[in-house]
């Protein structure tokens, strides 16, 4: 039996296979729990260790290196999904040795030996808000939630 | 009317409902969410120049939290993006089943 198919089907059948050829690809990477546990966790650690900050660099510069490890594997887990760019990007901005967050802390930790409380304090808050970006975009893959720095303190 | 005009009407009808209930109030929140940020900014800014004027912090200090908080902006932008993106596959997930919907009901 042979059948016709009009102009208009021809048409149809194409942009429907176009369509659900596309919709195979996310826009964005898939929620992980080890992503949002290395984000918890992390964000735990490195706000503790900041908060030595007042006694000598020397003293803490092993776990300082370590956390740095740490949070280089979690931006490389982030880094392997695939469409995952903008999680990967936000680690990125946060653990790069020259950029303004968690680079700058540090190495203004190393130079000086000691910082100002006032100034790590308030150092901390952005810390704190910037591993908060990242827990939000992660907890948001999987549902929708208000994020708790949003319009937060 | 054809089966393929039929397909379009049911297509339309399915499409105008989905972004109605899967887009609805975004844009609101993504304002409300940008002005909540600028006004943690300020507020931080107004703390920091106290602190500054105090003699509690020094101007490195000061340039520091302002540098660091523009890089936090930056990351908040990513948020921002990456919920849009999430919003926008949610819609096309929910598209592709308004698709089918409608192929079924003229076959």
């Amino acid at each position: 039996m042979r059948v016709n198919f009009t102009g208009k089907q021809i048409v149809l059948y194409y942009l429907l296979s176009l369509f659900f050829l596309a919709s195979c690809t996310p826009l964005i990477g898939p929620y992980s729990p080890t992503a949002y546990q290395n984000a918890t966790s992390l964000k735990a650690e490195t706000l503790a260790l900041m908060s030595k900050a007042t006694t000598p660099y020397a003293l803490h510069e092993q776990k300082v290196a370590a956390l740095m490890v740490d949070i280089d594997k979690a931006y490389e887990y982030v880094h392997g999904f695939p469409s995952n760019d903008l999680s990967a990007k936000q680690w990125e901005i946060l653990k790069k040795n020259d950029g303004n967050l968690l680079g700058k802390f540090f190495q203004r930790w190393k130079n000086e030996d000691t910082l100002k409380k006032e100034y790590i304090d308030e150092f901390k808050r952005i810390i704190s808000d910037a591993f908060d970006e990242i827990i939000c975009l992660e907890a948001n893959k999987k549902e929708a939630t208000t994020c708790s720095r949003r319009g937060g303190k | 009317m054809s089966k393929f005009d039929d397909f379009i009407a049911a297509l339309e009808d399915g499409v105008k409902r989905l972004a109605k209930d899967t887009l609805k109030g975004f844009e609101t929140q993504a304002l409300s969410d940008a002005q909540a940020f600028i006004a943690k900014c300020k507020k931080d800014l107004e703390r920091w120049t106290e602190l500054l004027t105090e003699g509690r912090l020094s101007k490195k200090d000061f340039c520091d939290l302002v540098q660091a908080k523009k890089d936090l902006a930056e990351l908040h932008a990513l948020t921002n993006a990456g919920l849009a993106l999430i919003k926008l596959d949610q819609f096309r997930t929910a598209l592709m089943n308004v698709v089918i919907e409608a192929a079924a009901k003229v076959l």
